[in-house]
Protein backbone atom coordinates (compact mmCIF):
# COMPACT_ATOMS: atom_id res chain seq x y z
CA UNK A 1 0.00 0.00 0.00
CA UNK A 2 1.14 3.44 -0.93
CA UNK A 3 0.13 4.50 2.87
CA UNK A 4 2.75 1.83 4.47
CA UNK A 5 5.82 2.93 1.78
CA UNK A 6 5.70 6.41 2.63
CA UNK A 7 5.70 5.73 6.31
CA UNK A 8 8.57 3.28 5.25
CA UNK A 9 10.53 6.52 4.30
CA UNK A 10 9.45 8.97 6.23
CA UNK A 11 10.93 6.36 9.52
CA UNK A 12 14.28 5.79 7.58
CA UNK A 13 14.99 9.51 6.95
CA UNK A 14 14.07 10.42 10.48
CA UNK A 15 16.16 8.10 11.39
CA UNK A 16 19.51 9.00 9.01
CA UNK A 17 18.46 12.49 9.68
CA UNK A 18 19.14 11.15 13.88
CA UNK A 19 21.96 9.30 13.07
CA UNK A 20 23.52 12.46 11.84
CA UNK A 21 22.62 14.78 14.97
CA UNK A 22 24.23 11.76 16.89
CA UNK A 23 27.34 12.14 15.14
CA UNK A 24 27.48 15.87 15.13
CA UNK A 25 27.36 15.90 18.99
CA UNK A 26 30.74 13.89 18.88
CA UNK A 27 32.87 17.19 18.01
CA UNK A 28 32.67 21.03 19.10
CA UNK A 29 33.34 21.92 15.92
CA UNK A 30 31.76 24.59 13.34
CA UNK A 31 31.46 21.80 10.91
CA UNK A 32 29.21 19.38 13.43
CA UNK A 33 27.09 22.84 13.81
CA UNK A 34 26.36 22.88 9.67
CA UNK A 35 25.92 19.25 9.29
CA UNK A 36 23.42 19.77 12.19
CA UNK A 37 21.66 22.26 10.21
CA UNK A 38 22.41 21.40 6.95
CA UNK A 39 21.99 17.78 6.56
CA UNK A 40 20.43 16.51 10.36
CA UNK A 41 17.52 18.68 10.09
CA UNK A 42 16.35 18.74 6.92
CA UNK A 43 16.58 14.61 6.78
CA UNK A 44 14.20 14.46 9.76
CA UNK A 45 12.11 17.68 8.13
CA UNK A 46 11.28 15.39 5.86
CA UNK A 47 10.59 12.62 7.35
CA UNK A 48 7.88 14.31 9.83
CA UNK A 49 6.53 16.48 6.65
CA UNK A 50 6.03 13.24 5.01
CA UNK A 51 4.30 11.32 7.87
CA UNK A 52 2.17 14.48 8.20
CA UNK A 53 0.84 14.85 4.83
CA UNK A 54 0.03 11.05 4.24
CA UNK A 55 -1.50 11.61 8.05
CA UNK A 56 -3.67 14.59 6.67
CA UNK A 57 -3.96 13.52 3.36
CA UNK A 58 -3.97 9.80 2.74
CA UNK A 59 -3.72 8.40 -0.60
CA UNK A 60 -6.96 7.53 -2.01
CA UNK A 61 -7.00 3.54 -2.23
CA UNK A 62 -6.70 2.41 -5.69
CA UNK A 63 -10.14 0.34 -6.97
CA UNK B 1 20.14 20.30 29.38
CA UNK B 2 23.25 17.40 28.80
CA UNK B 3 24.25 15.81 25.84
CA UNK B 4 23.95 12.48 27.16
CA UNK B 5 19.98 13.03 27.78
CA UNK B 6 19.93 14.25 24.24
CA UNK B 7 21.70 10.90 23.07
CA UNK B 8 19.65 9.49 24.60
CA UNK B 9 16.29 10.31 23.48
CA UNK B 10 17.61 10.40 20.13
CA UNK B 11 19.12 6.78 20.34
CA UNK B 12 15.49 5.98 21.47
CA UNK B 13 13.67 8.12 18.33
CA UNK B 14 16.11 6.27 15.95
CA UNK B 15 14.95 2.76 17.09
CA UNK B 16 11.70 3.87 17.53
CA UNK B 17 11.35 5.34 13.91
CA UNK B 18 13.20 1.96 12.10
CA UNK B 19 10.91 -0.14 13.76
CA UNK B 20 8.15 1.57 12.18
CA UNK B 21 9.48 2.03 9.09
CA UNK B 22 10.81 -1.69 8.71
CA UNK B 23 6.74 -2.57 10.13
CA UNK B 24 4.84 0.19 9.15
CA UNK B 25 2.01 -2.86 8.77
CA UNK B 26 1.46 -2.26 12.65
CA UNK B 27 0.17 0.90 12.09
CA UNK B 28 -2.63 -0.66 10.58
CA UNK B 29 -3.95 -0.49 14.32
CA UNK B 30 -5.09 1.79 17.11
CA UNK B 31 -1.92 1.19 19.24
CA UNK B 32 0.22 1.44 15.87
CA UNK B 33 -1.29 4.64 14.88
CA UNK B 34 -0.64 5.90 18.28
CA UNK B 35 3.31 4.82 18.15
CA UNK B 36 3.79 6.15 14.82
CA UNK B 37 2.45 9.58 15.64
CA UNK B 38 4.71 9.24 18.70
CA UNK B 39 7.76 7.90 16.96
CA UNK B 40 7.69 9.82 13.52
CA UNK B 41 5.90 13.42 14.63
CA UNK B 42 6.70 13.75 18.63
CA UNK B 43 10.43 12.25 19.48
CA UNK B 44 11.79 13.81 16.09
CA UNK B 45 10.40 17.27 16.90
CA UNK B 46 11.72 17.22 20.48
CA UNK B 47 14.75 15.48 19.40
CA UNK B 48 15.69 18.04 17.09
CA UNK B 49 14.81 21.25 19.40
CA UNK B 50 16.83 19.76 22.33
CA UNK B 51 20.00 19.27 19.11
CA UNK B 52 19.15 22.49 18.62
CA UNK B 53 20.00 23.63 21.73
CA UNK B 54 22.59 21.65 22.64
CA UNK B 55 23.93 22.81 19.45
CA UNK B 56 23.88 26.41 20.43
CA UNK B 57 24.90 25.80 23.74
CA UNK B 58 28.47 24.33 22.53
CA UNK B 59 28.95 27.55 20.05
CA UNK B 60 28.89 29.75 22.61
CA UNK B 61 32.45 27.51 23.89
CA UNK B 62 36.00 29.40 23.85
CA UNK B 63 36.44 26.02 21.90
CA UNK B 64 34.15 26.14 19.41
CA UNK B 65 35.09 29.37 18.24
CA UNK B 66 39.04 28.80 18.40
CA UNK B 67 38.28 25.47 16.26
CA UNK B 68 38.17 27.68 12.91
CA UNK B 69 42.38 27.92 11.80
CA UNK B 70 41.72 31.93 11.32
CA UNK B 71 40.91 32.03 14.99
CA UNK B 72 44.03 30.32 16.51
CA UNK B 73 45.95 33.93 16.61
CA UNK B 74 42.69 35.47 18.78
CA UNK B 75 42.92 32.30 20.78
CA UNK B 76 47.34 32.97 21.27
CA UNK B 77 46.22 36.50 21.99
CA UNK B 78 44.66 35.26 25.39
CA UNK B 79 47.88 33.91 26.80
CA UNK B 80 49.77 37.01 26.06
CA UNK B 81 51.97 38.29 29.36
CA UNK B 82 50.78 41.75 29.46
CA UNK B 83 48.43 43.65 31.28
CA UNK B 84 47.87 45.96 28.83
CA UNK B 85 46.17 43.27 26.25
CA UNK B 86 42.75 43.45 27.40
CA UNK B 87 41.58 40.24 26.47
CA UNK B 88 44.29 38.24 28.25
CA UNK B 89 43.65 40.13 31.24
CA UNK B 90 40.26 39.05 31.07
CA UNK B 91 40.88 35.74 29.95
CA UNK B 92 43.94 34.82 32.53
CA UNK B 93 42.55 36.38 35.78
CA UNK B 94 39.08 34.96 34.93
CA UNK B 95 37.36 38.03 34.68
CA UNK B 96 35.53 36.13 31.85
CA UNK B 97 34.61 32.23 32.25
CA UNK B 98 37.85 30.75 30.17
CA UNK B 99 35.42 28.05 28.62
CA UNK B 100 32.60 31.08 27.69
CA UNK B 101 35.89 33.65 26.74
CA UNK B 102 34.79 34.76 23.72
CA UNK B 103 30.61 34.61 24.11
CA UNK B 104 31.20 36.74 27.32
CA UNK B 105 32.58 39.75 25.78
CA UNK B 106 31.90 39.10 21.62
CA UNK B 107 27.83 38.87 22.72
CA UNK B 108 25.47 41.91 22.91
CA UNK B 109 23.78 42.43 26.31
CA UNK B 110 20.61 44.05 24.49
CA UNK B 111 17.20 42.95 23.74
CA UNK B 112 17.83 39.96 21.60
CA UNK B 113 21.42 40.67 22.24
CA UNK B 114 22.17 36.38 21.93
CA UNK B 115 19.98 36.20 18.84
CA UNK B 116 22.08 38.94 16.91
CA UNK B 117 25.54 37.27 17.73
CA UNK B 118 24.22 34.06 17.22
CA UNK B 119 23.23 35.67 13.69
CA UNK B 120 26.84 36.83 13.41
CA UNK B 121 28.13 33.61 14.26
CA UNK B 122 26.13 31.88 11.39
CA UNK B 123 28.11 34.66 9.30
CA UNK B 124 31.05 33.76 10.53
CA UNK B 125 30.50 29.97 9.72
CA UNK B 126 29.24 30.95 6.11
CA UNK B 127 32.02 33.10 5.37
CA UNK B 128 34.68 30.15 6.57
CA UNK B 129 32.71 27.13 4.52
CA UNK B 130 31.58 28.85 1.34
CA UNK B 131 33.64 32.72 1.22
CA UNK B 132 37.35 33.73 1.28
CA UNK B 133 38.69 33.91 4.95
CA UNK B 134 40.25 37.57 5.40
CA UNK B 135 43.49 37.44 7.23
CA UNK B 136 43.57 37.36 10.98
CA UNK B 137 45.06 40.65 11.41
CA UNK B 138 42.59 42.18 8.98
CA UNK B 139 39.60 40.79 10.98
CA UNK B 140 37.37 43.38 13.05
CA UNK B 141 34.46 43.52 14.73
CA UNK B 142 31.10 44.13 12.59
CA UNK B 143 30.52 47.49 14.67
CA UNK B 144 32.65 49.43 16.62
CA UNK B 145 32.83 47.85 20.17
CA UNK B 146 29.81 49.14 22.48
CA UNK B 147 30.89 50.35 26.39
CA UNK B 148 27.73 48.30 27.43
CA UNK B 149 29.39 45.01 26.62
CA UNK B 150 31.81 46.11 29.14
CA UNK B 151 29.87 47.77 31.52
CA UNK B 152 27.73 44.96 31.50
CA UNK B 153 30.02 43.95 34.01
CA UNK B 154 32.17 46.78 34.77
CA UNK B 155 29.06 48.84 36.14
CA UNK B 156 28.48 49.31 39.76
CA UNK B 157 32.08 48.15 40.67
CA UNK B 158 34.30 49.65 42.90
CA UNK B 159 37.18 49.64 40.84
CA UNK B 160 35.73 50.98 37.13
CA UNK B 161 33.07 53.72 39.46
CA UNK B 162 36.14 55.08 41.73
CA UNK B 163 39.33 55.03 39.33
CA UNK B 164 41.08 58.23 39.33
CA UNK B 165 41.16 58.49 35.47
CA UNK B 166 37.49 58.08 34.58
CA UNK B 167 36.55 60.86 37.00
CA UNK B 168 39.65 63.12 36.22
CA UNK B 169 37.25 65.15 33.95
CA UNK B 170 33.54 65.90 35.33
CA UNK B 171 31.74 64.58 32.25
CA UNK B 172 34.04 61.58 31.35
CA UNK B 173 32.26 59.26 33.64
CA UNK B 174 28.80 59.98 31.63
CA UNK B 175 30.56 59.60 28.55
CA UNK B 176 31.82 56.37 29.29
CA UNK B 177 28.34 55.48 30.63
CA UNK B 178 26.54 56.50 27.48
CA UNK B 179 29.02 55.21 24.86
CA UNK B 180 30.25 58.32 23.71
CA UNK B 181 33.59 57.99 24.72
CA UNK B 182 34.83 54.30 23.84
CA UNK B 183 36.20 52.09 26.22
CA UNK B 184 38.59 50.06 23.81
CA UNK B 185 39.54 52.99 21.50
CA UNK B 186 40.58 56.12 23.88
CA UNK B 187 44.10 55.59 23.83
CA UNK B 188 42.92 53.64 28.00
CA UNK B 189 41.98 50.35 26.66
CA UNK B 190 42.95 50.05 23.46
CA UNK B 191 44.92 46.70 23.14
CA UNK B 192 42.19 44.18 21.85
CA UNK B 193 43.26 40.89 20.27
CA UNK B 194 46.53 42.91 18.82
CA UNK B 195 47.53 39.76 16.20
CA UNK B 196 49.91 42.15 14.32
CA UNK B 197 52.88 41.70 17.08
CA UNK B 198 52.20 38.24 18.97
CA UNK B 199 55.35 36.73 16.98
CA UNK B 200 56.95 39.29 19.97
CA UNK B 201 55.03 39.23 22.64
CA UNK B 202 56.11 36.65 25.42
CA UNK B 203 52.87 34.03 26.63
CA UNK B 204 51.58 33.25 30.29
CA UNK B 205 51.79 29.54 30.42
CA UNK B 206 49.59 27.94 33.17
CA UNK B 207 50.19 26.07 35.76
CA UNK B 208 47.43 23.10 34.40
CA UNK B 209 45.30 24.28 31.58
CA UNK B 210 41.72 24.92 32.71
CA UNK B 211 42.90 25.37 36.01
CA UNK B 212 42.47 28.23 38.30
Amino acid sequence: MEILRSLKWSGLLISAGLVVQLLCLLRIHPFSFIAFLGVGCPLVAAGVAIYLFNLLWPPEPKP
Amino acid sequence: MTAWIVVTIAALTILMALFIGLRSGLTRSKEGKMMAFIGLLILPTMCVALGFEEQMTRAESTSFCLSCHVMHDFGQSLYVDDKSYIPAVHFQNNYVPRDHACYTCHTNYAMFGTVKAKWGGMHHLLVQYFGTVPKPEDIRPYEPYNNRECLHCHLGSRRFEEAGTHLKLPTRMADIKANRLTCTSSKCHDTVHDVSTLKDSTFWKPAAEGGN
